[in-house]
């Protein structure tokens, strides 16, 4: 029998103890975790790119590849808000990450055909992809702006990125060369037009080793493909390679004059100028503007046109246009049109500086004062281009008259006024000859040759008359035979004859006798009685030979 | 008869006082010469060349022969004479060597007629052709090739030893000299070409 003490109350604890079993869930658990997060941590970064044009884009197809090495996926793609871009969202893997920076760029690789040729012509089967060329910056993004075509330069290539402008008709393309001696060395990569400035700006680069030849004093200029100009100067035909003439392009140099300078390593501006011929016209940096008033028409001058002074350019016209304060009514008879011109001092001789301009003008006021005028002259007979001519008129004044601020330069129209003048200055000439003395000398003269003639008319029958005289011509006869006689004797006479012969030998033989004298001269000479009493009896003085 | 008898004396009397006639000598340049054989003529012949005028000094020019007796004193001989005319007796000698020196030139002498058909003419003129009393002969002067091409003057002095006495001697000497000056207008000759056209 056991007692109550035997038995010992039971504790009771609670059932509620998790199972062993919970176990194989909680592990699939960190495992999937651990599996989301390996997945999470493997997947590179998603970008997104802004586009024009979703054009051949297809989510879940296109890639995005750099140097045809796939780097991506196109996620998604759909229109911005506004509905006027398109964005695009791609996965990058991860390796590829660090290329995603600030500068990076994007573009969709489809078959395009331009001026430099065909290119992406892979992708009519392939499908279009999305290229990367990546940036240098240090920051990195996830947001970019695709472009629409490829870039013109890799992002990388040594070589210098200028910044050209132009004000000038001519306009240039994303792609179009920048030559020098021909040789493409560069392209145009950007096109901006100011309108504010209504000016072309574009983004230009020079690969290297050729950005070397950038200096401070390179002038670029428009080229086309085939460049005929006729001017006042002429004709000109120039023509370039096949590109060129398909697109035009850009040419640099250093203008003939000039030293080269020192090279440019950082983005530089420079200003195009519309033909190569200009950049050696704007090699002289300072210039003085004149007006002149011209009566008659001026057509055919254009500006640009040059300016001349005894056949040398020292400048050229500005402008032709009538739009001054001073020109109220062209149809007044008395009105005038200006032209403005510009002299530039250093084709006339003058230092290239601002100091020599007053000493230039008050040379020129001298000039102008003592005849300086300025005339239309033409330049080319086709076209009927014209240009200025300034020439020293001597016996005319001018006077130092003022239009617009300018100093005017008195004119000549054209070259028939030249022409009236150089004959107003001959008629002068003449008028100041003496003619009445002239004529009267010539009548005088004119009376003296009559006689004369009369004279000789008279001399002349005389003449006739004795020709015609029997013994005349007795006498023409014995003249006659005189004169062969004459001939027969100097024949006689003559080199080689029997008479020439005998005479030389009579002179020879003489020589010889006076030879043969000349002892007996001397022995009489000295002794008179030689020839009776013999010659000098003294021997000669004999040479003597050497003794040893 | 006494007329006829004085006269007779007078005669006999001038004709004892006069001395006896020293003997006249008569020399010759071109007798002097060793090689007055004829020159072999080659079958090429490639010009003419015409030797001629000489001239000569006036105290050469005379018939006597000369000697210089001091430095500026000169004596011409009463009774040793040229056998010819100097400047002929020249131009033969000159001839003759010539002839021998330049076998594709035929030498002749200026006669005139030749003159305006020669391409080249050689001319000369002496200052000096003696003998001295300090037992030498000169001979010293100068002498021109002329063509149309080219006129060229050179200038010669030269002299020789006496070996012995006597006017003869000096004027084998003389010869001597003549054939040296032949040498060097034949080597000028050749140097330039000279006189040979073809």
């Amino acid at each position: 029998m056991t007692s109550d003490a035997d038995y010992t109350e039971a504790r009771i604890r609670s059932g509620r103890r998790l199972s062993v079993i919970w176990l194989v869930p909680f592990i699939a658990l960190v495992i999937g975790i651990w599996m989301i997060y390996v997945n999470w941590a493997s997947q590179g970064p998603i970008i997104q790119i802004i586009f024009e044009s979703g054009e051949g884009i297809e989510a879940g197809k296109t890639k995005v590849r750099m140097k045809n090495v796939e780097i991506g996926e196109v996620l998604e793609l759909q229109l911005s808000k506004d509905a006027e871009h398109v964005l695009l969202s791609a996965r990058i893997e991860k390796n590829a990450a660090r290329l995603l920076r600030t500068d990076s760029k994007f573009w969709v690789v489809r078959p395009r055909i331009g001026t430099g040729g065909v290119s992406g012509l892979g992708t009519l089967l392939s499908g279009a992809y999305i290229e990367l060329s990546p940036g240098s910056e240090n920051r990195r993004a996830r947001v970019f702006e695709g472009l629409d075509a490829p870039p013109v330069t890799p992002l990388g290539t040594p070589g210098l990125h200028v910044t050209l402008d132009s004000d000038t008709n001519r306009s240039l393309n994303e792609g179009d060369p920048i030559l020098f001696h021909g040789m493409q060395v560069g392209t145009i990569e950007y096109v901006h037009f100011n309108t504010k400035q209504r000016r072309n700006y574009y983004d230009a680069f020079i690969a290297a080793p050729f950005d070397s030849l950038i200096t401070d004093n390179t002038r670029f200029w428009f080229i086309s493909g085939i460049s005929a100009s006729i001017s006042a100067d002429g004709v000109s035909l120039e023509m370039a390679s096949l590109a060129t003439i398909i697109g035009g392009g850009v040419s640099f140099d250093v203008p003939q004059g000039l030293p080269r300078g020192d090279r440019v390593t950082k983005r530089a501006f420079f200003t195009i100028y519309p033909r190569k011929n200009a950049i050696d016209e704007k090699y002289y940096e300072y210039s003085l503007p004149f007006v002149i008033l011209f009566e008659n028409s001026i057509r055919g001058l254009s500006p640009g046109a040059p300016v001349e002074y005894r056949g040398i350019k020292i400048g050229h016209v500005i402008r032709t246009d009538i739009d001054y304060p001073e020109i109220t009514n062209l149809l007044d008879p008395g009105s005038k049109i200006p032209v403005l011109i510009e002299i530039t001092p250093a084709r006339l001789g003058f230092e290239d500086s601002e100091i020599v301009l007053p000493k230039v003008v008050s040379r020129i006021d001298a000039l102008i004062a003592s005849g300086l005028r300025a005339g239309l002259a033409t330049g080319n007979i086709l076209t009927g281009s014209k240009y200025i001519e300034l020439q020293y008129h001597s016996g005319t004044v001018g006077t130092g008259q003022i239009f617009a601020d300018y100093t005017v330069i008195p004119s000549i129209d054209g070259q028939i006024g030249l022409l009236l003048d150089s004959l107003g200055t001959t008629l002068n000439t003449v008028n100041k000859l003496p003619l009445d003395e002239i004529v009267g000398s010539a009548n005088s003269v004119l009376e003296e040759v009559a006689e004369t003639l009369v004279v000789l008319r008279k001399s002349a029958a005389e003449l006739e008359q004795i020709l015609a005289d029997p013994a005349s011509q007795e006498l023409i006869v014995t003249l006659n035979a005189t004169l062969k006689k004459f001939e027969l004797l100097a024949i006689d006479f003559s080199e080689g004859s029997t008479t020439q012969q005998e005479l030389e030998r009579s002179l020879n033989a003489l020589g010889h006798t006076l030879r043969e004298l000349e002892p007996v001269l001397k022995n009489l000479r000295h002794k008179p009685n030689s020839l009776i009493f013999g010659r000098l009896p003294g021997e000669d003085l004999e040479p003597k030979g050497v003794r040893e | 008869m006494s007329r006829f008898t004085l006269g007779a004396l007078i005669l006999f009397g001038l004709i004892s006082c006069t001395s006896q006639a020293l003997k006249d000598s008569y020399y010759s340049l071109v007798l002097a010469s060793d090689e007055l054989s004829v020159s072999p003529v080659d079958n090429k012949i490639l010009g003419r060349m015409i030797i001629g005028p000489v001239r000569l000094p006036a105290y050469l020019s005379r018939r006597g022969l000369a000697l210089q007796v001091g430095s500026n004193q000169v004596e011409t001989a009463n009774h040793h004479f040229w056998a010819e005319p100097l400047d002929e007796g020249i131009s033969k000698v000159l001839i003759q060597d010539l002839s021998v020196l330049l076998r594709q030139v035929t030498v002749d002498r200026d006669a005139g007629r030749w003159a305006s058909s020669s391409n080249c003419r050689l001319r000369l003129e002496f200052d000096k052709f003696h003998a001295t009393t300090e037992a030498t002969v000169v001979s010293a002067g100068r002498y021109w090739l002329s063509s149309k091409e080219l006129n060229i003057k050179w200038e010669f002095n030269m002299s020789r030893q006496l070996p012995s006495d006597g006017y003869a001697v000096s004027v084998n000497e003389l010869r001597s000299l003549l054939a040296v000056l032949a040498e060097e207008i034949s080597a000028h000759v050749d140097s330039e070409s000279f006189c040979k056209d073809k």
